[in-house]
């Protein structure tokens, strides 16, 4: 089976500046992998240059074997991305027009976007606030409504950014219970961050980023050294501790 | 996190069902006859939306402190007008005219969907305008919808400095165009988030809209734009 995403040796410099170089990796259909690095690491210009909101520099992106790299509407519409600050991602006025919007983009007909619509709202848990305004949904629930928004438009990959920054636990637990939920499902998962507490054991890749550089890539179980070679804090001794849910 | 008194309540309200459109044409229709009204008329023509106002129990704590901006404008006009005419009844029927206005307009957003309204300025336009009326459409919308992010914005930037010991009324003229300047680059970097989220989802300006249906409610809207037309002549 094609990669849901492959990547070969892209490159993006803005303005002179090399932010990322030489990067290859490919993410198997339904897998989970985490992009692991320091702040200012290039992990978010990584995946707005995946999703087309900038232009690579140099190398391939292919989607299920198919070169995208020149088709940035494709990218637009067969990646999600769910940015950091879930603030900005919100545009519309009630919890159910905000999922709807993409669909709707999409063209597709009034009875599939409220189907869509429903089925992601259960899944992120935000049936019962469908008809309240966004801004007034706690941290955990408005990063859930951003990851609505994107899983609505049925992309084959979905990646966010820092889905765990700036919450709560218990607002952690429910976004990681979803993303959790998210891969039994099938969907192929793709997120950064830079610390990989207690949720590490859900995912099953982990690249690792330094300085605009892929440092390492292997599999989940295996990356702990690496990760605190990378100076990544792991604190749990076993991989198996490093979840948020239990 | 500001308050956001731009956003439609969401009630089984008469208001609330009717076409946008002819919600639209209603206060084009009564800002018309309030501008051209001779002054002793103003506070009679100021009742029917205060009337609704209070029928629809607006928050009215909420719409003063947010509405603020509005006020000192319609002080600054009271302001002008007594300079100029030395009438200080002059002076305010002119911001009681532009208070009327802005409640109006207050009034419409609370009983309808900025997406609503966006479709129904397209509609009004298609015929003219075709593809560039949904472009129109858009553009209202996202300024709609942009309202809360800039009041945020101001809000945030304005406790960021005084949090860190900025006296605004030390230096009233310098403290505020200091302020406009954070206030703007902030919002422009917002806004740049903000055309990505869009871009993200595939949002499209040219995009056709929906449009809403007509219903027997409208008919009781277009009954009193033809009233008010009527008695536009009686009212110079
Ligand atoms: N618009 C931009 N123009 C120039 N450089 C940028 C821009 N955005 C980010 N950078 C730089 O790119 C590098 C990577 O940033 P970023 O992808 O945000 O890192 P991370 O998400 O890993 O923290 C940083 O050094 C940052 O200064
Ligand atoms: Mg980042």
């Amino acid at each position: 089976m094609d990669a849901a995403l492959e990547v070969q040796d892209l490159s993006l410099s803005i303005d002179g500046k090399q932010i990322y170089k030489d990067i290859s990796f490919s993410l198997a259909q339904g897998s989970f992998t985490v992009l692991c690095g320091h702040n200012g690491a290039g992990k978010s210009q990584l995946l707005r240059t995946l999703k087309g909101l900038a232009k690579p520099s140099s190398g391939r992106i292919l989607i299920n074997g198919l070169d995208v790299t020149r088709k940035k509407k494709s990218r637009l519409s067969s990646i999600g991305l769910v940015f950091q600050d879930a603030d900005f991602q919100i545009v519309g006025e009630s919890v159910e027009k905000d999922v709807a919007f993409g669909p709707i983009n999409l063209g597709w007909s009034e009875d599939r976007v409220d189907k869509a619509v429903s089925r992601t709202l259960a899944m992120m848990g935000l049936e019962d606030k469908r008809r309240q305004r966004p801004q007034t949904l706690s941290g955990g629930e408005k990063r859930r409504l951003a990851i609505a928004g994107v899983l609505a438009m049925e992309p084959g990959l979905i990646m966010l950014d820092e889905p765990f920054a700036n919450l709560d636990s218990p607002s952690t637990m429910s976004v990681l219970k979803a993303l959790a939920d998210l891969h039994q499902a099938g969907q192929s998962l793709l997120v950064t961050s830079h610390e990989v507490d207690r949720f590490l054991a859900h995912t099953d890749r982990v690249l690792i980023l330094e300085e605009g550089r892929l440092v390492y890539q292997g599999p989940s179980k295996d990356s702990l050294d690496a990760l605190k070679k990378a100076g990544v804090h792991v604190p749990g001794p076993a991989f198996e501790e490093l979840t948020w849910l239990r | 996190m500001a308050q956001m008194i731009f956003l439609t309540r969401d009630k089984e309200a008469f208001a609330n069902h009717c076409h946008a459109l002819g919600k639209l044409i209603l206060l084009v229709t009564y800002c018309v006859l309030l501008q051209g009204a001779r002054p002793g008329l103003v506070p009679v023509l100021v009742l029917p939306p205060l009337a609704f106002a209070i029928w629809r129990r607006i928050p009215v704590r909420s719409y003063l402190s947010q509405g603020a901006l509005f006020i000192i404008i319609a002080i600054l006009m009271a302001v002008a007008v007594y300079e100029e005419t030395g009438d200080t009844q002059a002076a305010l029927y002119e911001a009681l005219r532009f208070t009327a206005l802005v409640l109006a307009s207050l009034l419409l957003l609370d009983c309808t969907h900025a997406d609503d309204l966006a479709s129904a300025l397209s509609q009004l336009l298609y015929p003219i305008f075709r593809r560039y009326s949904f472009l129109a459409g858009s553009i209202v919308q996202l300024t709609l919808s942009m309202l809360p992010l800039v009041m945020e914005t101001a809000q945030g930037v304005r406790e960021a400095r005084l949090a860190r010991g900025e006296r605004m009324l030390r230096h009233p003229i310098r403290s505020t165009s200091a302020l406009a300047a954070s206030i703007l680059m902030t919002l422009l970097d917002r806004i740049e988030h903000w055309a990505d989220a869009l871009s993200a989802r595939l949002y499209d300006p040219y995009a056709r809209r929906p449009w809403q249906h007509f219903s027997w409610r409208d008919i009781v809207i277009a009954l009193i734009i033809c009233a008010m037309l009527v008695a536009l002549p009686w009212t110079r």
